[in-house]
């Protein structure tokens, strides 16, 4: 699947937030053009791909949002929307008018959620969120960024409850961004996280909600006990990845993911399908863990990480850990670290 | 030889006078689509289509059940926003209809991409001011190269089709512009060469009667001067008779050429376009059905 | 085939800057006499009749041959009928004509000479064409373009010329895409003007210009040769790089000296246009002498024996030989008062050939002595 951001503005300021220079969080930003639209389903379907993902920013700041939501659609896509829920009161209102176009599973919600005693909203925030929820709770995944230990995940169980969300959490890890500073989580604190996640287990049975993981969460940081509880709740073993997440930008301008936007950074006109850019930042990532397995000395030897069931951490914090150091690294990643101006780097030819 | 189809207005007894015509009827309301299609079949003679107008957003018609099986040349302003569009687009690609879109409004050049798209045919017209000629061209490359299926685009397929080098190609049709193809005639039965024409009293005979056939029409003084208006701008040394694009276009804007200095860039982009379709083609990449 | 080239008239309805017909100083009558036509006739069925093999082309020139109007071309169609009732199968007839006073008559007359293709020329710059000392161009274009139609609408094919001259040079690509859009199926052939005397000053080129111009308009002919076909000199040099020397006008095939005759208003008979103009090889009248004694004619060894001094000479080791032979015998003539020498054109097509050709088709010119093309080892 790919994610195609409608927008690069943004009205929140997470601590966390990992799309770096991608987002204007002020601003008018940047929108998707109705031109590039057609361009990005024409794409999806010469892909053979039905799915699509919606970002920001905040998509729903895109002046035509529900338009292209119901382009899209009648395209024959099925849409899963990455909220913050903080759209503007006329586009929920046309939302919810519009929102029988969408039938069965054509279209989900995905709503970024943050404690609001840990991460304190904006002036507002919570009654924008509040009506969002309200309207489309059933449509809507709830999702959370541990970007701290000690995060807690009670008000989510609230809100799943209050608002009918579905009950599937899906949980992100903040991740680095290479070559510039932002708040996350370093490896170190990972088995805390799963510790911390597991002790949830109550809650998880009893509001029987499944955690799902978004990419960079190591397999071996949570212990047999810990898998085998995950795997009874949800029916299937967790998956521990880290893929391209192809993030199509507002000026068709295309990256791995948002902490290595700055990486190998190309154009949707450079590629006949969807296959062909999931083979080229494929070779960036085979790249980085040609150098670096994983993001532990354990992964050299880790038999999951060979055999596929863990990617050995986040690709972001393998090319992290390369910035500032000597340049003996593979020409692949020299380059790619000297397109982005990390000094004493090859330049690309 | 038949003489060309007959674009006349709506009204029966001028419909009931004419004999084993095919007539294209224009009507103003969309409402009076369904009925003006009924009188030219109960009459013997034969429907081309059903022209109308309306002066208002595509997303504000309704598309009516009795709309079914009439082929239908719809005028649009202008599409209306996507949201109020969206629940008539299965209803658009059902009907046996093409939608006339100005070319010289910047949303409707996007309203024209969203159509082909979605698999409803349509047109841009080059009746009005200037178009954006860059969009114009990005648009008009999309409705040659892209290899998704989508709804034609007119003139642009029309020309592409039709274009076999070295000869030039005439597109007045796809907007009933072309006398050749299209008379126009009011309600008293005279004859004109365009609707402007008609509409400015020019009319070239009082009844289509006074038509033989095509021959006469051919070597009808009217249409004669329409050819030599042509070779006038050879005459002229006009920008026109050197353009580039003239195979596409011969001469189509020189009256509005101040107006509209981007088009010879335009239609000379549209022959390297042409080729560069046909050579898709001979590569097998003929375009698959449209879909969902 | 034998080329016969008929000026019915010396005289022109226009006066076109370079045209050195009809500025030089005259002393036969402008008009052929119908007893000098009926005369052309006699002579051409008495020599298809000594020459049972050979086939003839009659080319009406001028000056304007229209200018005698439809009565002297019905005239023609009657003596060809009555002094070639045998020969005619073999007689073809063209015409170079300015088309301004081209009509449906014209076109019933042409057609019964067997004619369904009118050669013309043109010039969409302003001052080059046109009647009076300071060419009416407007006039001049409303007559070539009606005459232009008349001609189509009787189903005529035609072909034009574009002398290219020193005004056309700063608008290479204009003049091209004008004449490829006039004429849209092709037969646009390029021509150098050809300036003898110091006046024209402003029209003249030089044969590195005229290469020049060639230059500026063939990457899009060589582009797009299905949108503009039959352009020349390009379709010539393409086709004889890739097959041969096989597509040769008269001035560069080296076999004009016994395939021509030019017969003036008066019945004088020269080689061709030019030779007449300037008074060069003079063959006799066609009242004193047969079409066939006049091409025995010995003047004519003066341009057979060019085709064994220059490649000994000037054009030794010449790669081009086979498709220039020099050029045409009457221009280096001008250039030299001597027919030996190659003309100073040969340099615009070597110049043509070398930036240009080579470079972008990616094809050699180069031929053996038969004309057949020399690939490199």
């Amino acid at each position: 699947m790919a994610n195609l951001l409608l927008t690069n503005r943004c009205l929140r300021a997470c601590p966390y937030c990992f799309a770096g220079r991608e987002l204007e969080p002020g601003g008018r930003g940047t929108s998707v053009s109705w031109e590039d639209a057609v361009y990005v389903a024409d794409f999806l379907f010469r892909s053979g791909e039905d799915r699509l993902a919606l970002l920001g920013g905040e998509p729903m700041l895109h002046p035509e949002f529900v338009d292209l939501l119901l382009y899209f659609r009648a395209r024959g896509l099925h849409l899963t929307v990455f909220t913050s829920g903080m759209g503007p009161a006329a586009t929920l209102r046309a939302l919810e008018a519009h929102l029988p176009a969408f039938d069965g599973d054509t279209l989900q919600f995905v709503c970024n959620l943050n404690d609001p005693e840990q991460t304190p909203p904006a002036r507002g925030e919570p009654a924008r969120v509040h009506r969002f929820l309200t309207a489309f709770g059933p449509w809507v995944m709830p999702a959370f960024t541990i970007y701290r230990p000690d995060f807690r995940l009670e008000f989510l169980f609230d809100l799943i409850g209050q608002h009918g969300l579905t009950r599937h959490l899906r949980l992100g890890v903040a991740h680095p961004v290479p070559g510039a500073p932002s708040r996350h989580v370093s490896p170190a604190q990972y088995r805390e996280i799963a510790g911390r996640l597991c002790s949830y287990r109550p809650l998880f049975e009893r509001f029987r909600v499944k955690p799902g993981f978004d990419c960079g969460f190591p397999m071996c940081q949570f212990t047999d006990a810990q898998l085998g509880w995950l795997q009874r709740l949800c029916g299937e073993a967790a998956r521990f990845e880290c893929g391209a997440a192809i993030d199509i930008a507002p000026d068709m301008s295309l990256y791995h993911c948002f902490p290595l936007s700055r990486f190998q950074r190309r154009s949707l006109y450079e590629f006949d399908t969807l296959a062909d850019v999931n083979r080229f930042y494929d070779r960036l990532r085979d790249d980085l863990h040609a150098e670096l397995p994983g993001i532990f000395e354990e992964c050299d030897d880790c038999i999951q990480r060979r055999e596929g069931s863990c990617a050995g951490g986040g690709a972001c914090h393998l090319m992290s850990r390369m910035i500032g150091e000597a340049s003996v690294r593979l020409p692949e990643i020299d380059r790619a670290l000297a397109d982005v101006g990390v000094p004493g780097r090859a330049r690309t030819d | 030889m038949p003489l060309p189809t007959l674009v006349c207005p709506d009204a029966p007894g001028l419909i009931e006078r004419l004999h084993g015509r095919t007539l294209a009827v224009r009507v103003d309301e969309p409402e009076a689509i369904a009925g003006a299609a009924r009188g030219v079949r109960s009459s013997d003679n034969e429907l081309c289509c059903v022209i109308c107008d309306a002066l208002r957003p595509l997303a504000d018609l309704d598309l009516r059940d009795d709309w079914d099986g009439v082929p239908i040349a719809l005028g649009v302003p202008e599409a209306g926003r996507f949201r109020d569009l969206a629940p008539s687009i299965p209803r658009l690609r059902d009907l046996d209809l093409r939608v006339y879109l100005a070319a010289d409004r910047p949303d409707n050049l996007v309203a024209l991409r969203l159509l082909s798209s979605l698999g409803v045919p349509c047109c841009a017209t080059f009746a009005g001011g200037a178009p954006d000629w860059a969009a114009l061209t990005d648009l008009m490359t999309y409705a040659l190269l892209a290899s998704v299926p989508h709804a034609p685009i007119d003139p642009f397929e029309h020309i592409a089709d039709h274009y076999e080098p070295p000869f030039a190609t005439e597109w007045g049709a796809t907007c009933f512009a072309d006398p050749r193809c299209y008379l126009h005639l009011d309600e008293e039965g005279r004859v004109a060469l365009a609707r402007s024409e008609l509409l400015a009293g020019v009319v070239i005979a009082e009844d289509v009667a006074d038509i033989a056939d095509e021959a006469d029409l051919v070597s009808h003084p009217a249409l004669v001067e329409r050819a030599v208006r042509r070779l006038r701008l050879f005459e002229q040394d006009h920008p026109c008779a050197r353009c580039p694009g003239w195979r596409v276009c011969l001469g189509t804007l020189a009256d509005s050429l101040d107006t509209a200095p981007g088009c010879a860039a335009f239609f000379t982009e549209m022959l390297d376009v042409i080729d560069q379709r046909r050579d898709q083609r001979s590569r097998d990449r003929e375009p698959v059905k449209w879909r969902p | 085939m034998a080329t016969l080239i008929l000026k019915a008239t010396e005289a022109c309805n226009s006066s076109c800057a370079y045209c050195d017909v009809v500025h030089k100083p005259r002393q036969g009558p402008a008009q052929m006499s119908l007893p000098v036509l009926e005369r052309v006739f006699h002579r051409i069925d008495e020599f298809l009749r000594e020459s049972p093999d050979e086939e003839l082309e009659v080319v009406w020139h001028g000056g304007e041959p229209l200018l005698p109007g439809p009565a002297f071309y019905a005239r023609a169609v009657e003596l060809q009928q009555q002094h070639c009732a045998e020969t005619s199968a073999r007689v073809s007839h063209s015409v170079q004509t300015n088309l301004s006073l081209f009509s449906r008559e014209f076109a019933r007359l042409f057609r019964q000479l067997g004619m369904d293709c009118i050669g013309t020329s043109y010039d969409p710059i302003a001052g080059v064409r046109g009647p009076g000392d300071r060419p009416d161009t407007a006039a001049y274009n409303a007559k070539f373009m009606r005459g232009l139609r008349i001609a189509e609408e009787e189903g005529f094919g035609w072909g034009v010329i574009y002398v290219v001259t020193k005004l056309a040079l700063e608008r290479p690509a204009d003049v091209f895409y004008f004449m490829t859009n006039l004429k849209l199926d092709g037969g646009v052939n390029f021509h150098p003007v050809l300036v003898y005397g110091p006046e024209p000053r402003h029209l003249a080129i030089t044969p590195g210009e005229f290469a020049d111009f060639l230059g500026a308009i063939f990457p899009v002919w060589w582009r797009h040769q299905d949108r503009y076909p039959e352009v020349e000199p390009f379709r010539s040099f393409v086709r004889n790089a890739r097959e041969g020397a096989i597509s040769l006008g008269c001035g560069d095939s080296g076999r004009c000296s016994h395939s021509h005759w030019n017969v003036a208003p008066d019945g004088s008979v020269s080689h061709c246009g030019r030779s007449a103009d300037w008074g060069l090889l003079p063959y006799g009248t066609v009242f004193d002498h047969s079409l066939a004694e006049m091409r025995r004619d010995p003047q004519r060894q003066a341009l057979a024996h060019r085709n064994e001094v220059l490649p000994r000479g000037e054009c030794q080791g010449c790669r081009l030989w086979a498709i220039c032979h020099g050029g045409c015998p009457l221009d280096a003539w001008a250039d030299q008062h001597s027919f030996d020498h190659r003309t100073p054109w040969c340099q615009a097509k070597k110049k043509f050939v070398e930036e240009y050709f080579e470079p972008i088709t990616g094809l050699r010119c180069e031929f053996d002595a038969e004309g057949r093309t020399v690939q490199p080892a």
